[in-house]
């Protein structure tokens, strides 16, 4: 189910007003986890039979390795529970790429036989709920926490539907002491939460929605057309289009998936859950670091703590350091889709990570330089920081070879044709205006933090007027048809 | 308070959709004004109409060349070519009685890929609720499935900004007796070969066209409602298929081409509707505005040509 339809507010409301309504706790926390079966199958059908697998499979190896008192048992166990998580995620995602990657040595072997492709619909949110459960496992193997106390808490928090089928990447730890009353602050209870609707939070979370929704609705979706045009061939185009294009991809890819994620945590904000942010001003990254810390982090931080670290992290030579961080942005790349341009842009990331470690290491004065503490400073690494991390947009968006190849050579050697500048900026006012717009509110939230908060903060009266402004910006820029979210495909 | 905020919640929806419905009654679609217009008209009751329906394709063609060939040939018949930009059968069924009411002779509908081209459901093994609960809130019976906002957001703000100059206005050439379509100078000029290849590779038609067959086809069965209906009214139906480049013949599959043909098959030997093929008629020539439309032009007029000799035999037949 999409969040961008009616369906999505009609269910909504439902849950809302069931939960409202019936107060037992039992009950309530039942309803959550058959609602996020609901939203789940509305649209994947009987692909919701992996959702059901995944968690069975991790609830019962997840019990099975808090029991084990052997260290060598308890890997073990940690280890089929990883395989058959990521056997399914490698199987539905990846098995296609690697037939065709098989198949295209063979061809240059000269070998006769191809072997045909099983063209698999790919589960939505298989990618995420994956990463939700292995935190689980991988949390009890670590002692970071315990088993959950019923099937039912476990299933909701893999099924939770804010998060389900493009996260934030939730963490077992963080969420499942959500499901339970709070004695103090870090203790839980035996007893299960009543979830209750706290104005407060009723109000942060419409707040945070209707945020979600005008990223989404409002500069996404009518960005969206002129990206495509640009880059359905980029053939022939001047560095001026390319660039544009790919400021126009820059902008519609953080509106779409940071929109996403606003409504989600805003749903869940409702529902008195709290769920990672996912997103904090990427586009004002002074250092590629920097902004892996502020783009998805929810993702990037799940790589860090069950990959780059368990890898060795920092902690090895210099050498091992800098290949962790490929390997790492490698499969980063590859999580997005299983196509090679999701691999050229991690390694353009895991590039870019490396080089400023490089650079930082061997010239250590620069970090420290009066410089970069000024406002000039700031404003110059963060150019140069999104003049990299947009390059690396280019093939994150463009899929054919020779297209990606001729982009980024006009992104990266201007070639100086201004002729059709104008007429092309006249012809696409809707998209370049709402460019423009999205840059200075960008901007203003970068400069004034939590907008949504101080929002929420108005007055009732002055707060229904924000409301209503922000509607009708997002039903008077709809065109009649719901777009996907990017990143359902991943 | 949950509930102050909820009212609040309630009166930002009431008055954000009553300023897009007061919106849509203050700046009415250009289409439906002229639908207005045409069909309340009053027709000289002497005169046999001969309707042309269809989308852009059909557009194209040169009516007043065809009306006057019409006309000499046959007393008291006269031609009207009924298309519009983005027509498809779901569409044209709603304006279908206004039609009706005037009483043609034919009706000739253009009928294109694009045009049975349908979201179809997926087989799905399991149940699907979206038929269920998608059918449950259906917003058809308001027609709020028919407003385009954003469009109407555009017009308006056109409209606003009219005489500042910041959104020159296309030159269009209306012709009288095709009272919903309109000429720009793309549609006039034909374009040449290299201009067509540019256009084929952007286009990714092998993606964008599915044509589902009939019994999962929603435009199909919008179809046959039209011709059941038309028949009902002792109004004779005609098929004929539009003409495209050979660029997007390429890059159509042949499995959306064999749908399309079996389709259209099924139509006619279940109404008995007649059908003419003109989809690779031209594919090869010169005469192309791009590769989905013959340039509206002299050059073009094979197209009106072949129109021409259609409506005759079937007014002779």
């Amino acid at each position: 189910m999409l969040f961008n339809t009616i369906e999505f507010v009609i269910f909504f409301i439902v849950v809302l007003s069931t939960i409202v309504i019936v107060k037992n706790r039992k009950f309530q926390h039942l309803f959550v986890l058959f609602a996020s079966y609901f939203f789940f199958y509305y649209s994947s059908n009987y692909l919701i039979t992996l959702l059901i697998f995944t968690t069975i499979w991790d609830f019962y190896f997840g019990k099975a390795i808090w029991k084990t008192v052997d260290g060598k048992r308890k890997k073990a166990l940690l280890m089929c529970s990883l395989a058959g998580n990521l056997g399914l995620l490698g199987f539905y995602k990846y098995v296609d790429f690697a037939i065709t990657q098989f198949n295209i040595l063979g061809t240059s072997f000269d070998l006769a036989t191809q072997i045909p492709l099983l063209n698999l619909t790919l589960p939505i949110g298989i990618s995420f709920y994956t990463f939700h459960s292995i935190t689980y496992t991988v949390g009890i193997y670590r002692e970071q926490l315990t088993p959950a106390k019923s099937f039912v808490e476990y299933a909701i928090f893999v099924a939770f539907f804010p998060q389900l089928v493009a996260g934030p990447i939730l963490r077992a730890k963080d969420f499942l002491p959500q499901l339970r009353e709070k004695i103090e602050n870090f203790e839980t209870g035996t007893k299960l939460r009543q979830i209750l609707i706290h104005h407060s939070n009723l109000k942060l979370g419409i707040t945070l929605m209707v945020f979600g929704f005008f990223k989404k609705m409002f500069f996404a979706d009518n960005i969206a057309p002129f990206v495509d045009e640009i880059f359905s061939n980029p053939i022939g185009l001047d560095s001026v289009s390319i660039i544009l294009g790919i400021i126009g991809f820059g902008i519609q890819i953080y509106s779409d998936f940071s929109g996403y994620s606003d409504i989600a945590l805003g749903a869940a904000l409702i529902l008195g859950f709290k769920i990672p942010l996912n997103f904090n001003k990427p586009y004002f990254a002074t250092s590629p670091p920097d902004f892996w810390r502020r783009w998805h982090i929810s993702l990037s931080s799940w790589l860090r703590d069950y990959l780059y670290i368990p890898l060795g992290g920092n902690r090895k030579s210099n050498a091992r350091t800098y290949l962790n961080l490929f390997i790492v942005m490698f499969l980063g790349g590859l999580w997005h889709g299983a196509s090679w341009n999701f691999v050229i842009w991690g390694l353009l990331h895991g590039l870019y990570l490396a080089l400023h470690r490089f650079i930082v290491k061997k010239f250590p004065i620069l970090q420290n330089h009066y410089f970069f503490k000024t406002k000039l400073g700031t404003i110059f690494s963060i150019l140069i920081t999104q003049y990299f991390v947009f390059l690396a947009w280019i093939p994150f968006r463009v899929r054919d070879f020779d297209q990606m190849l001729y982009s980024m050579q006009k992104y990266l050697i201007f070639d100086f044709q201004t002729v059709n500048i104008l007429p092309f900026l006249v012809t696409h006012k809707l998209p370049i205006t709402a460019m423009v717009l999205f840059i200075a509110l960008h901007y203003v939230s970068y400069k004034k933090p939590n907008l949504h908060e101080r929002f929420s903060q108005f007055r009732l009266g002055y707060w229904t007027v924000f409301i209503i402004l922000m509607m009708i910006a997002i039903i008077f820029f709809y065109d009649g048809n719901p777009q996907d979210f990017i990143y359902f495909r991943f | 308070m949950n509930g102050k905020i909820t009212l609040s919640i309630l009166v930002a929806f009431i008055i954000s959709f009553l300023s897009l419905f007061i919106l849509e009654y203050t700046f009415p679609d250009p289409l439906e004004e002229k639908q207005d217009i045409f069909y309340s008209q009053k027709f000289d009751p002497n005169l046999k109409k001969i309707f042309l329906i269809g989308a852009s394709h059909v557009g194209q063609l040169n009516t007043t060349l065809i009306n006057e060939k019409i006309s000499f040939q046959f007393v008291n018949y006269t031609v009207y070519n009924l298309s519009y930009n983005g027509d498809f059968p779901e569409k044209r069924a709603r304006s279908l009685d206004r039609l009706i009411s005037t009483e043609p002779k034919i009706v000739f509908y253009g009928v294109s890929f694009r045009d049975l081209e349908s979201n179809a459901k997926e087989q799905k093994p399991l149940p699907d609720p979206k038929e269920f609960f998608g059918s449950l809130i259906s917003l058809d019976s308001l027609e709020v499935g028919t407003v385009n906002p954003k469009f109407l957001t555009l017009q308006v703000i056109r409209e606003i900004f009219r005489d500042t100059g910041l959104f020159p206005e296309r030159m269009e050439i209306s012709i009288v007796n095709t009272p919903f379509f309109t000429y720009t100078n793309e549609q006039i000029v034909i374009a040449n070969d290299k201009e067509l290849t540019k256009q084929s590779s952007t286009m990714s038609i092998q993606n964008n066209i599915k044509i589902k067959p009939t019994s999962e086809n929603q435009q199909v069965n919008y179809l046959e409602k039209i011709i059941s209906k038309l028949q009902n009214n002792n109004i004779k139906v005609v098929l004929f298929t539009t003409p495209h480049h050979k660029y997007y013949l390429e890059q159509l599959p042949d499995s959306e081409k064999k749908v399309f043909s079996s389709i259209l098959e099924e139509i006619s030997d279940e109404y008995g509707v007649k059908i003419y093929y003109f989809t690779d008629k031209y594919a090869d020539l010169a005469i192309w505005a791009n590769i989905n439309h013959v340039a509206y032009s002299k050059q073009s007029m094979i197209y009106s040509d072949d129109i021409t000799n259609m409506i005759s035999r079937e007014i002779e037949y």
